[in-house]
């Protein structure tokens, strides 16, 4: 069998639940090292021995669980047309490759996958799966001291219905980096329906920078899972700002590990939502060290049947004294039948913090309404506009102005769509 | 002596030594003003004095009307009969201002006793009158969500209803309009009797002019590096500190 | 009004228990048998011992909430609890019939000089059965009944039946259903159509005996346009092993009523104390709890409102204190399901050495529904490096006609504010003291007078030697 792996069509009754599924891609991919086979086996027997139904998992609250099922795929994706990356001229010490070109060239660097954690905020499944699965993906290092210019751009692209891509990544930036990434998620306007399952893994060396912006143009029937774990050094500072638009079902893990002092984290999330939309969102702010910062807004604008779920905690541990962080979550409901569902918690064993949490779910204020409706604005108009500014804040901190005008145009199209 | 006296104090605030063999003496009835730059030293002392735990004292002396201060909780200061109003006063939600002086009046009398609410009122009255403060401040938390010259005020108002023997007035001016200057001046020079010594530690000369001292130091670097009469205010408001420092390391 | 310094209070006020002969006792551990017993006892119709039965095998049934709540509730063991002790069934109406124990039980809890000073009834119930119960007799002629479960399911099945695990069924959870099965003792008041109570009632509830457990049973049902406040004490003496306190409570608010619940809990440091909540609010009703908890090795309790009616309102005002080795784990529920409904939440919560304080929240708002708000706030004070605070809330709102506000923090009393108040005179521990009570000031202004002193001096007690 060749490199590309199975298609579909190379197996008659593909199926995620069963066996032989594994065990046939697994002997596909025998050329491997020991350690990948290893690990892949290894998430595989995790996947195999979840439990079947969970009747009541906190971390699926308020979820419709059924609707991240796997029942629909029937194969995966192509890795070579799954993951493509658009690469500025790179300063010496900063490079990003494709997982599967590695693989042949030096797999040795995608040993630290194999080691860091997922967010593991409820998707253990697709986190499994894509540990066991994934064939492509993007490493992305960059070697002490260097600094990148200009933004280097990752598509990942939705596979065709009934398709499931998966997609590890690794991000590593020794001390004193500073890097910025563009991840879009892509797909045809008219797909039935791929999915993609993105776990992504990041490691930040001291006083490190990594400025990370993910816009997401799915399909409309896409279903997106996206899992990231990011860990945080001394005195480095994340920045991860989310555009969210496309797919019928998008389930978002993200996990910020304060792990030394001085470490910042700042994430940014947007969803528009329309039809009948579900955004479920799991997110974490770990405090595990003294004098860390983190900050963290999540705004949804939900239109028609659209379903918000906002899942958020700060942790804050023992040791984590003079702790700074913040947690909101906004929701717009544009119509009758949205629904805004917010699980703002905080665990604090630390004393010597501030940290608060907000979460508000309202409509569009009227007399705010009314005073564009005044100004000759038509209602509809006038709705688009409060909410257009209403989401675009978090998006217009992007600081490099090209990746501002897309994401901020991305979300102009959406709302005239 | 009936003073408040300082003897080659040296202080010190996590290793770094700010206090470097200072002495004063304010007697009762006289007031005194430390001026001097930034970092000079001069709210290092007043929170020395009042005995914060964040500052180590590493030698020299400090008492009142004779008796040791120094190594003494704060509140054991206070009792003393020191009081300090602080450059920042701190904000104390839920705690209104009138059952706070009230508890620190109470702190004052023997175990057991406490202070009449009619008489305790009537007097905070009066005090906050003479302040030009409204008398629903009573029931506001201290100093919680105050503006700047309503704080200085608050302090103030704290000061003249615990009577102390000795104030420190940590840069009371600085963030006061002229009209709150000149209202929390007025308040200080009331209190100025030849029972009471008072210290204004204070970086321009413009508070000086409504609390006229009887004499002014000028601190640099951890010490008293001269003293003079009030005409000595004037001649650093013109001459800036520089020419101090050069003559100090002269 | 009472002058303050008259109410005696103290933190170890309830840590006194007298050796009493029960003529009542149902044994030790839980069976069919055990309900049977509590049922003929009580002499009551076949319909409650009916509902009785089927609650024992829900609570059977029924998983422990471990996959939410803490891994404490574990170490109940339901197998060695005595369900049902009395000494009769009957309460005496004046405190002379009362037997000696019990009388000089309440007497050192100062119920009978309370009773006198400003209350229009009380009850205090000794372990399962209320030992004395007396109202105002105007009231009585007014129609207010005011009565034990037993009595009230007996001889006035026609106003309480209706309504009788209606607000809560059996099946809400586990403990809700345990209670069900053996409840004994508690409140059943009626407020007819307009009536307004201008003093509150008030229950006591007293656990004396050691591996007891209370299982109150608690149903208001204030009709069209009546208003009513009903205040609840409870202590229990300090025993080596745990104690099992878990009451159902039910209010009824018809239109325009109001009712307001308020509760200070004084529980030793081993009771676990499990309690369910709940009210339902017709139109243009409103109700409050008022809600202090302080002391038990474990609280679970979440007041809700079921806001039926148009423009019904619905509060939880709450303070909870922990201090080492307890775990206050309390919240509030608001469930909108009528227009224009609206809801308050105002919990504040003081961790003490190793206390850990916990909020949980749950606010409903359907898509039909317009012109409902809810406004939640949640702020968390931690004394000591090792208090802890979680504060979970779940709200979901549906459709483009409704707000809700949630907003939490968390703070500590900061080293430079005791300097600060500490430089006006006042010791370290009541410049603690001083800054915590302002951390609830806003809140004890709620509660009643009387209970407002108390809280501020069993707030003191606990402060006690958490500086230094």
């Amino acid at each position: 069998m060749s490199l590309e792996t199975i298609s579909p069509a190379s197996m008659d009754t593909f199926s995620l639940s069963q066996p032989h599924t594994f065990n046939e891609f697994a002997e596909s991919r025998s050329w491997e090292p020991g350690w990948l086979a290893d690990y892949r086996h290894d998430c595989w027997e995790k996947f195999a021995s979840l439990p079947k139904r969970i009747l009541k998992d906190e971390r699926w609250r308020f979820s419709p669980r059924t609707r991240f099922g796997f029942d629909q795929i029937s194969g995966l994706s192509l890795p070579k047309e799954s993951l493509t990356l658009a690469v500025p001229s790179l300063s010496d010490g900063l490079s990003i490759d494709l997982f599967d070109q590695l693989l042949l060239e030096e797999p040795h660097a995608l040993t630290l996958l194999t080691k860091l954690m997922g967010p593991d905020l409820g998707a253990d499944d697709y986190s499994f799966l894509t540990g066991a699965f994934a064939q492509t993906g993007f490493l992305l290092r960059a070697n002490k001291g260097v600094a990148g210019v200009s933004p280097i751009i990752i598509e990942h692209q939705e596979p065709e219905a009934g398709q499931i891509a998966f997609h590890h990544n690794l991000i590593v930036l020794e001390a004193n980096t500073e890097v910025t990434i563009v991840e879009r998620f892509v797909g045809q306007a008219n797909n039935p329906g791929g999915c993609i399952s993105n776990l992504l893994k990041v490691q930040l060396g001291e006083g490190a920078r990594l400025n990370r912006i993910v816009i997401q143009e799915c399909s409309s029937k896409a279903t997106i899972v996206q899992m990231e774990n990011f860990n945080i050094g001394k005195n480095a500072y994340l920045n991860s700002t989310n555009l969210h638009l496309g797919g019928s079902q998008s389930r978002i893990e993200s996990k910020g590990i304060l792990k030394e002092p001085g470490a910042h984290f700042e994430y940014g999330s947007v969803f528009l939502g329309n039809e009948e939309q579900l955004f479920d969102q799991r997110t974490i702010q770990v405090h595990e060290a003294p004098h860390c910062t983190s900050n963290l807004l999540c705004k949804n604008a939900l239109r028609k049947e659209a379903k918000s779920i906002f899942s958020g905690l700060i942790k804050v541990d023992e040791e984590a004294q003079h702790t700074d962080a913040y947690q909101t979550n906004r929701n717009l409901l544009l119509s009758s039948e949205a629904e805004a569902d917010s699980l703002p918690g905080l665990e604090i064993l630390a004393n010597e913090v501030k940290c608060s949490h907000g979460a508000t779910t309202s409509r569009i204020d009227p007399q705010e309404l009314f005073y564009l409706h005044s100004r000759g604005i038509s209602k509809v108009e006038a709705e688009k506009l409060i909410a257009l500014g209403f989401l675009s804040e978090s998006l217009l901190n992007i600081d490099h102005q090209e990746t501002r005008d897309t994401a901020l145009n991305a979300l102009a199209d959406a709302f005239s769509s | 002596m009936n003073s408040l006296k300082i003897e080659n104090l040296q202080a010190s605030i996590e290793d770094k030594a700010i206090l470097h063999g200072l002495s004063l003496e304010i007697p009762k009835g006289e007031v005194h003003a430390i001026m001097g730059p930034n970092g000079s030293g001069k709210s290092t002392l007043a929170k020395v004095l009042s005995g914060h735990p964040s500052y180590k004292v590493d030698g020299g002396s400090a008492t009142l009307d004779e008796e040791n201060i120094l190594g003494l909780e704060p509140d054991e200061i206070s009792r003393l009969g020191l009081f300090l109003a602080f450059q920042y006063p701190m904000e104390v939600p839920g705690v209104t201002i009138a059952n706070f002086i009230r508890a620190a009046r109470n702190a004052r009398l023997p175990e057991g006793e406490k202070v009449k609410a009619v008489d305790f009122y009537k007097e905070l009255y009066e005090h906050m009158d003479d302040l030009g403060m409204d008398r629903k401040f009573t029931a506001r938390s201290l100093n919680d969500g105050f503006s700047g010259g309503e704080k200085k005020r608050c302090e103030i108002l704290q000061m003249s209803m615990l009577s102390p023997k000795y104030c420190i007035l940590d840069e009371t001016d600085s963030g006061l309009d002229i009209d709150a200057l000149r209202v929390v001046s007025e308040g200080v020079n009331r209190m100025r009797n030849p029972d009471r010594g008072i210290l204004v530690i204070t970086h321009y000369q413009r508070l000086l002019e409504y609390i006229v001292p009887d004499y002014v130091h000028v601190m640099s670097e951890g010490k008293i590096v001269r003293t003079g009469g009030k005409e000595l205010a004037l001649e650093l408001e013109e001459r800036g500190y520089d020419w101090i420092k050069q003559e100090a390391v002269a | 009004m009472i002058s303050p310094s008259q109410v005696e209070v103290d933190r170890d006020k309830g840590n006194f228990h007298y050796d009493t002969d029960y003529s009542f006792d149902a044994g030790i551990g839980l069976s069919e048998d055990v309900i049977r017993y509590i049922s003929e006892v009580k002499e009551e119709d076949p319909w409650v011992l009916d509902f009785r039965l089927k609650a024992l095998k829900t609570f059977e049934k029924k998983p422990m909430p471990t996959h939410w709540a803490t891994e404490d509730l574990k170490n109940i063991n339901f197998d060695v609890i005595r369900y049902y002790l009395a000494k009769g069934q009957k309460p005496s109406r004046t405190w002379d019939e009362v037997p000696d124990d019990v009388k000089n039980t309440f007497e050192r809890l100062g119920i009978p000089e309370q009773e006198r000073k400003f209350l229009a009834g009380v009850e205090a119930q000794f372990d399962s059965e209320a030992a004395y119960s007396r109202m105002n007799e105007e009231l009585e002629k007014e129609g207010v009944i005011f009565v034990g479960s037993t009595e009230g399911l007996k001889e006035h099945p026609e106003i309480f039946r209706k309504w009788f695990g209606k607000v809560i069924p059996t099946s809400d959870n586990k403990f809700s259903a345990l209670n069900s099965a053996v409840f004994s003792g508690g409140s059943f008041i009626y407020i007819p159509p307009g009536v307004k109570l201008a003093q509150p009632l008030q229950a006591y509830f007293r656990i004396n005996a050691e591996n007891f457990g209370q299982f109150e049973r608690t149903l208001i049902i204030a009709d069209e346009g009546s208003e009513v406040m009903y205040m609840e004490g409870c202590t229990a003496p300090k025993f080596e092993t745990s104690t099992l306190h878990s009451a159902v409570v039910e209010l009824v608010a018809l239109k325009g009523a109001k009712i307001q619940y308020v509760t200070v809990q004084n529980w030793s440091n081993n009771v676990f104390n499990l309690v369910t909540k709940r009210a339902l609010a017709e139109e243009e009703a409103e109700v409050r709890w008022i809600d202090c908890n302080i002391g038990s090795r474990l609280t679970m309790k979440y007041p809700g409102v079921i806001l039926r009616g148009r423009k019904a309102r619905g509060e939880v005002v709450s303070i909870a204190l922990a201090n080492d080795g307890q775990h206050q784990d309390t919240g509030a529920k608001m469930v909108h399901a009528a227009d224009e409904t609206s809801s308050n939440v105002v919990s504040k919560s003081i961790s003490i050495g190793e206390g850990r304080s916990s909020y949980r929240g749950l606010v409903q708002m359907p898509g039909h529904l317009k012109g409902c708000k809810n406004n939640t706030e949640c702020d968390a004070l931690l004394i000591n490096n090792n208090s802890q605070t979680d504060t979970y809330p779940a709200i979901t709102v549906q459709g483009d006609a409704n707000s809700v506000q949630h907003e939490a923090s968390v703070s500590k009393v900061s080293a430079e504010q005791i300097f600060y108040m500490q430089q006006r005179g006042l010791g370290e521990a009541e410049a603690m003291s001083l800054c915590v009570n302002g951390f609830v000031n806003d809140l004890i202004r709620e509660f009643p007078m009387e209970y407002s002193v108390e809280l501020k001096r069993l707030i003191d007690l606990e402060m006690e030697g958490s500086v230094g």
